[in-house]
């Protein structure tokens, strides 16, 4: 076990390395010079240098990755281009309502998600099974954005007391969260009714039948948890496709989070916020995959067990 | 006297598939008595397993019970709401299955699965339950039952999981307890011993034993009375003795002659040729006849009944007239 | 060596057609396919109008008979700009998932095959790419290359190679225990000779489904870029820049919204249905 743990925090700072070096090499080898656009069209050469110099710009690739990724360590993200105020700081601030807005969008869709996957599993085939995959097969083919302005148009035109921007209210959630929500709690329930089904016709459900324990126990102490690691996997990818979907969701409700700030300074060519910002947003996919590892141990002693021999 | 406590009459399960109506078992009767075993044999497919999923009422979809009447212990089973279904299975009549390796939950430690199925059916503390595990995962002998009490399936050997599973299957000392190829996925040595385990529990418990094999050998070991069953249909019904005496259907003849004698393994094997017919084209006479060697144009177009005297019964028109015929 | 392509032969392709006429969501969603593959190819002769004409006059004008999707802010006639919008879509899916096939085919036959280091490293690449959200890598590119048709072609396809060659990598390891693989090798037969004649053939079912599976998720990303104003150059009518545009608009023209995000439905479930019965189709596995 605690190699199986070793091993894969040790991926994971690989897999964060490697990612480093891409997001550098991919941001900073760019046509249009951001300074040009920093200082107008009618910029002085001999200004631009000045500036290019300043920011450190003129030094070679290699040494400008080797200063950012130590001061990335220590915390320190350089400071962005044209707002003057430390990367990090900017970071801290629309994380804050992006990570808000997934956290109750997905707390809603696992909810949603295992309920729905379940009930369509324990009715194979007939007409509720049917409704429920359908509507599961629409929400995942439904791009999120386009789900979140039919939800304004369709409820927050009506109430006046759902708004349809920022996340100032409780109720300003809703409409973000709901059209968020609903894309992953499609592939929850797809994934769900999978899995249920396949440990359905596995034998150790006809012994709780022939135990005599109740469907209830049988459905959630047995069947439930032996179909959680395919869900687990399935949450994983979805916890780091959360994080894009929300800048997406972001920018339909005019919320200041993540999305909105790497958009703004992508078109901007504010290279150390995008740097920053695409930095923590991989960081934090990677943790979630570590946890997800972990959790499959957590959930399955039988990997613990693997681990050990 | 003996004390009946499982009969089962006329019992018969169909599929009902996209491609017709499939019969899987036909017309099946028995009585099972205390401490008494009776022994079902027929090659894969031959509606065995069917026949027990008839008895648990557990007929998975599309398939379900068509007919007949299954008494435990004089309570109709056919028809009962499955919450009063749940209360007897696993108490009153329990299963022991095929695949030790499959038939755990591969998540949930030995020791709580079977207080889990204590615990469905009496009204104890979950302390009690365990510790009434705990003893039951001695009583199988498995040795080290502490640590086994907390281990997952998947740190056992097979053996040691069919323990388990019988152990599950004895906890509230079912009167039924059904044995479906118990020995067929493990090791010669721990066949033979966990063929004894059963044959001690039936003597200590007094359960009566529904056993199924493919197996003639074990057959012969564990059974008083034998069943064999052909495409879901029984074709001999005899005490065991009787039965390897003077095997009068064909299929039986064959099935005994399959057995591999005790040190020729690898000598000339006799194979019943061609197999078991498909449920959706079955032969318009007997269900045999494509496959024995006596058949006859009768036997093509008639389908014989449960022929031959009440202590005998055979499925053959060769012995319509009760006295048997000559062996091959 | 009748055996050689045994799992892949032809009688495999015609039981699995066999298997998914049997299928009418399926066929239904292959038909869906078919018509829209025909809209964007004769998108010019199809197109009421020039999806680029400019008419002030005529702007945000709700559907009626002359336009039936009524026209956007710019008085262009949307139901033109949806059509063209399927060009784009469906050229962004098919031309990415095709970039995605090359790199993730051989990428993935080269970890299965060689094993090994070549193996350890492909793999590692594979978690690299797998890592990163599709979107934010595709917005890291965008931002790298800039915006444009092309440029959404490369970035999509370059961040989608690495479900295919996870996939490939699978297969070419079930495939290399196989007796005639074997054989060949142990025959000599040149590892490249290997690749493109026993390997290739075996691996095309599991590179049709990736391939149908990528492109609903590659058109969900073109549009996604499209919106946050990262994809196609304006005035490209791409469904999700129409989207984008029409936020503002939501109080007074809901019907600019809809049209484009009803286009993209259609065709992505349809990819996505069709998808899943060619799995269950070309895939033996759960054929039995």
């Amino acid at each position: 076990m605690k190699q199986y743990l070793i091993k894969r925090v040790l991926l994971a700072a690989g897999i964060l390395f490697a990612i480093s070096i891409i997001t550098f090499f991919v941001l900073n080898i760019i046509p249009g010079d951001p300074v040009a656009l920093m200082l107008g069209d009618n910029a002085d050469p001999q200004a631009i240098e000045t500036v290019r110099h300043n920011l450190g710009m003129d030094k070679p690739l290699v040494q400008q990755y080797l200063e950012w990724i130590t001061g990335f360590m220590t915390g320190n993200m350089g400071e962005s281009y044209f707002q003057h105020k430390p990367v990090s700081s900017m970071l801290v601030t629309s994380f804050g309502y992006t990570a808000r807005l997934a956290a109750v969008s997905y707390a809603v869709a696992l909810a949603l998600g295992l309920s729905i996957g379940i009930i369509a599993a324990l009715n194979r085939g007939n007409a509720i099974d049917h409704t429920l995959m359908t509507l599961a097969v629409a929400g995942i083919s439904a791009p999120s954005f386009w789900v979140a302005i039919v939800l304004q148009i369709f409820i927050g035109l009506r109430f006046k007391a759902i708004p349809i921007s920022g996340l100032g209210k409780p109720a300003a959630y809703l409409l973000p969260c709901l059209s968020l929500g609903m894309r992953y709690a499609a592939s929850i329930a797809r994934i769900t009714r999978t899995s249920m089904l396949e440990v359905m016709n596995q034998d150790f459900i006809r012994t709780a039948r022939a135990k005599g324990l109740s469907r209830r126990r049988t459905v959630m102490v047995h069947m439930f948890r032996n179909a959680l690691i395919p869900i687990i996997t399935v949450v994983g990818t979805d916890l780091t496709t959360l994080f894009a979907g929300s800048m997406l969701t972001e920018s339909v409700f005019n919320i200041p989070g993540m999305g909105a700030l790497l958009v703004d300074n992508i078109t901007k060519r504010d290279i150390p916020v995008v740097q920053g910002g695409v930095m923590v947003v991989a960081m934090l996919c990677v943790l979630i995959y570590l946890a997800v590892d972990l959790l499959y141990a957590a959930v399955d002693p039988n990997i613990r067990l693997g681990g050990d021999r | 006297m003996s004390e009946t406590v499982l009969s089962v009459e006329h019992l018969s399960v169909a599929f009902f598939t996209e491609r017709g109506v499939l019969p899987t078992v036909d017309d099946v009767s028995f009585t099972l008595q205390k401490s008494k075993t009776i022994g079902i044999v027929g090659e894969s497919g031959c509606g065995k397993s069917m026949t027990v999923n008839g008895i648990l009422q557990m007929v998975p979809a599309p398939g379900r019970v068509t007919g007949g009447s299954v008494k435990l212990g004089g309570e109709e089973l056919v028809g009962m709401p499955e919450k009063k279904l749940a209360g007897k299975r696993g108490s009153e009549i329990a299963l022991i299955f095929q695949e030790p390796m499959t038939s755990l939950n591969p998540l949930m430690t030995c020791g709580r699965q079977i207080s889990e199925t204590i615990l469905a059916h009496k009204r104890i503390s979950r302390a009690e339950a365990d510790k009434r595990a705990l003893h039951l995962i001695e009583q199988v002998g498995i040795p080290m039952p502490e640590k086994v009490f907390h281990s997952i399936p998947g740190e056992l050997s097979g053996g040691m999981r069919q323990r388990i599973v019988i152990a599950m299957a004895l906890c509230n000392n079912p009167a039924v307890l059904i044995c479906d190829e118990p020995t067929t996925a493990l090791d010669v040595t721990v066949q033979a011993q966990i063929l004894r385990l059963i044959n001690d529990i039936k003597r200590d418990f007094g359960s009566g034993v529904i056993f199924i094999t493919h197996d003639m050998g074990v057959i012969r070991q564990m059974a008083d009375d034998v069943m064999v069953m052909y495409a879901g249909q029984v074709v001999e019904y005899v005490h065991v003795d009787e039965l390897f005496r003077n095997p009068l259907h064909p299929y039986t003849q064959g099935l005994i002659r399959c057995i591999p004698g005790m040190n020729d393994s690898d000598g000339e094997l006799y194979i019943i040729e061609g197999s078991v017919p498909m449920r959706n084209a079955l032969p318009k006479g007997c269900l045999f006849a494509p496959r024995c060697p006596y058949a006859t144009e009768r036997c093509r177009l008639e389908r014989p009944g449960l022929l031959g005297t009440p202590a005998h019964r055979v499925r053959c028109f060769r012995n319509e007239d009760g006295k048997g015929v000559e062996k091959t | 060596m009748g055996e050689r392509n045994r799992d892949a032969s032809r009688g495999y392709y015609q039981e699995s057609w066999r298997v998914l006429k049997r299928n009418p969501v399926a066929m239904v969603c292959m038909i869906i396919v078919i018509l829209l593959t025909l809209v964007a190819v004769l998108a010019p002769f199809i197109a009421p109008y020039d999806p680029n004409a400019i008419d002030m006059p005529s702007k945000l004008k709700a559907p009626c008979p002359e336009h039936l999707f009524g026209c956007d802010e710019m008085g262009r006639d949307i139901l033109s700009r949806c059509i063209y919008g399927c060009r784009i879509s469906l050229s962004v899916g098919l031309v990415s998932q095709l970039i995605a096939l090359v790199i993730g085919y051989f990428m993935g036959v080269c970890a299965g095959y060689f094993g090994g280091k070549v193996d350890a490293v492909i793999s590692f690449m594979i978690q690299v790419f797998s890592s990163l959200p599709d979107l934010l890598l595709a917005m890291a590119l965008m931002f790298a290359l800039g915006r444009g048709l092309a440029n959404l072609y490369i970035a999509l396809g370059v961040l989608s190679w690495a479900k295919t060659a996870r996939l490939i990598r699978g297969t070419v390891l079930q495939l290399k225990q196989k007796e005639y693989v074997q054989a060949c090798r142990i025959d000599g037969g040149s590892s490249l000779r290997i690749i493109m004649r026993h390997l290739l053939p075996n691996c095309i079912p599991t590179l049709i489904i990736t391939v149908t599976m990528g492109i609903p998720s590659a058109i969900l990303s073109e549009a996604s870029l499209s919106f946050l104003g990262l994809g196609v150059r304006s005035p490209m009518a791409s469904w999700g820049a129409m989207i984008s545009a029409s936020k503002m608009f939501i109080r007074t023209s809901p019907f600019y919204s809809l049209f484009p995000g009803f286009c993209m439905i259609i065709t992505v479930i349809a990819f996505n249905m069709l998808g899943d019965g060619l799995r269950d189709a070309l895939d033996p596995k759960l054929r039995k």
